[in-house]
């Protein structure tokens, strides 16, 4: 071996190279910064602007007349009818297609006059000002965005599940900003509600995507111009590139005049078949699956929220304005109160209705599993065969998979009725062809049409198998494939483990208001803010729980980092599946102020049903039904050497003690 | 240089030197995203005569694993029944030199890495983790003591500190 410090520096960075094999770097220019892991999704990037900007088609804007007319209308007119408007390629369609076409030809701005793009105008009646002409706005909106080469979403539903939130609001104000050098398109947004929650998001009051005002004639919103009745449709997720931290997909972000009214798409348009083109706001929460008493819910939200506004316009005139608005706000407040309430008992009753049946469901697959046996199958058709007798058609899929030895990627497939209705890989990225994910039955497909099979195992109930390496074609090198890993958990479990842990949820106590800011910095988090209840609070960190999709998480926020502040790093946040939840414990890191430490436990399901004692030699222990919290002062003990926490679980699957030693 | 020819520069080298700071893949991987994504946001402050980007993200990248990413791996190694992932050694290509690593003080380790890893001259190790030189000196003989003991001592003998 050799023994030089650059051997040393190579060992290191061999060891290095390997450890990291599997996980990557995402370039902040390039991908949404704030969900590195969604991979695949096309962004309106300032990167990609910038290098498909000089090939894309731009829309040309040509003023009829004073150039800053628009922004800072004199009042008669902030016209922006009239404008000439040419692609690239000169046919119009600057946006959907024809990346390149234009490339290298200098054109793009000026040269096209024959295809107007609007034929509205934004009239206005003061100045910045504007009113809702969606013919004349939605223009204004594309001039400027590159062609993008991108993979649609194929519906409204789809591209809800590439996007963090889906939100609508009003749209108080748009202009154009520029940061790091780039320009955006900024929506200055009010009372943005997730439509699929129905919460609330402040977070969300600016959208931003990149749109270069290339054209010679003046920029339209060189200057803010306000609005009033237009309402937007976002697909939004975090990238912390803009201000506001919002950015829509490219399929991503429609407009109307008005939550009743059509919202035609601003770029491309992610509608599906069974879409409706130009969706209201009801109209996309049933493409979405929103319950109609949710839809109900919010739209008396909404209209309450309406019927306030004129109040609040008419406070500007009074003396009193501050007890009109507050009387305004009361109104408003009260019918969404009334709403909601109505809302929850139904949805409550439903979601009981849904969790015994799920439950019942899984109750009956498990005792046709548990009529099988738990001998593993010692061949290839004797577990096919136990497979076949299991009936299990829907379930989902984890496993990990390489190729010819090379890097692997771990992946996560949805089967319904035997087929692949969704599939990610390791990063959360949608594959491109679903074919090339695994299911049961495609697994023992491969095995048996395999020239060589170097070794299979299977699993013991279910017999499907649980790690396999075969060679498909024994001439071709490189084509041999590793499946390991795999684990299984029917669609049942599923559904009967969340409505475990959406009760259990539920008995910590109601849902909070989220610290939306921050926890859209952790990824899933973000998708189901309503489910947030507080495990503890204390004077320096708040701790919740909360259901994502099939995951249960734990967050900690310190309350010294302010949602609106950068984020440093000194928060925690972690995940365990549903049908395994686990015990947990985490450090909370200390705060400087008070110099202490804590350790958060989170017992099992099965444990904190069966009971539950936890001890500790050192600290003092907050004991609540849920979770326990050990309070340390790590400078104190750390010089004294090791001490105990004793931690102990009765469940009738068996008794466990785990005494940590720390120090 | 630009900011994407620069990430596709230092990106790989940077989550290397982030995983000897964490001894963990996807901590390693939050912590260098989260630098790059730093960098990115000041990029132009870059371009000035004298810049080192590449120096700066180090930097950066040592400075926040001290608060962070110290902290939750510590406790980590607490909980070995409660937590399931794996340690470090269990994993490692290279077992001997990971429980060696695992062994060292986060600023040992951090000495380690830009002396030996990135090749440092002990001068600018000392301006990257913001201590004295002298203290770099006595970070890494501590860590050779440790490696020493640790690993052969013949790999360490002809170290120079």
């Amino acid at each position: 071996m050799n023994s030089s410090p650059k051997a040393l520096g190579k060992r290191l960075d061999d060891l290095a190279r390997n450890e990291t094999r599997r996980v990557q770097l995402h370039d902040p220019s390039l991908v949404s910064v704030g969900s590195p892991r969604r991979q695949g999704r096309l962004w309106l990037v300032p990167a990609v602007l910038a290098v498909v900007a000089m090939t894309a088609m731009l829309v040309v804007w040509q003023r009829a007349d004073s150039p800053t007319s628009v922004a800072a209308g004199s009042g008669d007119s902030a016209s922006i009818t009239d404008r000439g408007a040419a692609a690239a390629d000169g046919d119009g369609d600057a946006l959907g297609e024809g990346a390149g076409e234009g490339a290298g030809d200098g054109r793009g701005a000026g040269d096209g006059d024959d295809d107007s793009l609007g034929e509205g105008s934004l009239a206005g009646g003061g100045a910045g000002h504007a009113e809702c002409d969606l013919a004349a706005l939605v223009p204004v909106l594309r001039a400027g965005i590159p062609t993008f080469d991108d993979q649609p979403a194929g519906s409204f539903a789809q591209l809800a599940d590439r996007s963090q939130i889906v939100v609508v609001g009003d749209v108080a104000e748009l202009r154009r900003a520029e940061a790091t050098g780039r320009e955006y398109i900024e929506l200055v947004v009010e009372h943005a509600v997730d439509v699929v929650t129905g919460v609330a998001r402040p977070d969300v009051d600016v959208i931003a995507y990149g749109a270069e005002w290339a054209d010679s004639s003046p920029d339209p919103l060189a200057e803010p111009i306000a609005f009033d009745g237009l309402t937007v449709i976002a697909f939004v997720s975090p990238w912390s590139g803009v201000r506001g931290g919002w950015a829509p997909g490219v399929e991503g972000l429609y407009v109307g005049c008005g939550f009743d009214s059509p919202h035609p798409a601003v770029i491309e348009n992610a509608a599906g078949p069974d879409d409706p083109a130009e969706p209201t706001v009801a109209e996309l929460q049933a493409a979405l699956g929103v319950s109609a008493t949710e839809i109900a819910r919010q739209a008396a939200a909404r209209a309450a929220a309406q019927a306030a506004a004129p109040d609040r316009a008419e406070a500007d005139e009074t003396d009193d304005e501050q007890a009109v608005i507050d009387a305004a706000d009361e109104a408003a407040g009260a019918a969404e109160d009334a709403a909601r309430a109505a809302a929850q008992a139904a949805a409550e009753a439903e979601a009981a209705r849904v969790a015994q049946e799920a439950q019942d469901e899984a109750r009956r697959e498990q005792e046709r599993i548990d009529a099988l046996g738990s001998l593993a199958p010692a061949t290839l058709p004797e577990a096919r065969e136990r497979w076949q007798q299991t009936q299990i058609t829907d379930y989902r899929l984890y496993y990990g998979e390489s190729v010819a030895g090379g890097q692997g990627t771990p992946a996560v497939v949805d089967v319904v009725a035997g087929d692949i209705v969704h599939a990610v890989d390791g990063f959360g990225a949608v594959p491109n062809e679903l074919d090339h994910a695994w299911t049961v039955v495609g697994l023992f497909d491969a095995i048996e049409a395999a020239d060589v099979v170097q070794d299979v195992t299977f699993e013991s109930t279910l017999g499907y198998p649980t790690e396999v390496r075969f060679d498909p074609d024994a001439t071709i090198d490189g084509d041999e494939v590793h499946v390991h890993s795999v684990e299984l958990v029917t669609s049942a479990e599923l559904a009967a483990a969340n409505a475990r842990v959406d009760a259990w949820l539920a008995s910590i106590g109601p849902p909070i208001d989220p610290p939306t800011q921050l926890i859209a910095r952790h990824e899933r988090s973000g998708e189901n803010p309503g489910a947030l209840r507080m495990l503890f609070t204390r004077p320096d960190f708040d701790a919740f729980s909360y259901r994502a999709d099939e995951s249960v998480c734990i967050l900690v926020r310190h309350k010294s980092v302010d949602d609106s502040s950068q984020y440093t790093g000194e928060d925690v946040a972690t995940c365990a599946g549903t049908t395994d939840f686990a015990r947990w414990a985490l450090q909370l890191t200390r705060t400087p102020p008070t110099g202490l430490g804590y350790i958060l436990v989170v017992p099992a399901l099965d444990d904190l049903e069966e009971g539950w004692t936890v001890s500790a030699e050192v600290g003092e222990l907050e004991v609540t039904e849920h979770a326990a919290l050990l309070v340390v002062d790590e400078e104190d003990i750390l010089p004294p050497g090791p001490f105990r926490i004793t931690l102990e679980f009765h469940c009738s699957c068996g008794d466990e003690t785990y005494v940590l030693p720390f120090g | 240089m630009d900011f994407p020819d620069f990430f596709r520069a230092e990106a790989d080298q940077l989550l290397r030197f982030c995983w000897m700071l964490t001894l963990d893949a996807e901590e390693a991987a939050d912590l260098a995203q989260e630098v790059m994504e730093r960098a990115y946001t000041r990029w132009d402050d870059f371009q000035a005569p004298g810049q080192n980007p590449a120096g700066w993200v180090r930097t950066v990248a040592v400075n926040l694993s001290r608060s962070r990413w110290r902290r939750v791996r510590r406790f980590r190694s607490l909980l070995p029944r409660l937590v399931s992932r794996p340690a470090v050694t269990a994993v490692a290509s290279d077992p001997d030199l990971a429980v060696a690593l695992d062994g060292l003080a986060a600023r040992q380790r951090e000495a380690v890495a830009l002396r030996y890893w990135a090749d440092l001259p002990l001068a600018e190790c000392a301006h990257e983790m913001g201590i004295s030189l002298g203290s770099v000196k006595q970070h890494l003989a501590r860590a050779h003591r440790h490696l020493a003991a640790t690993l052969d001592p013949a790999v360490l003998e002809e170290l120079v500190l």
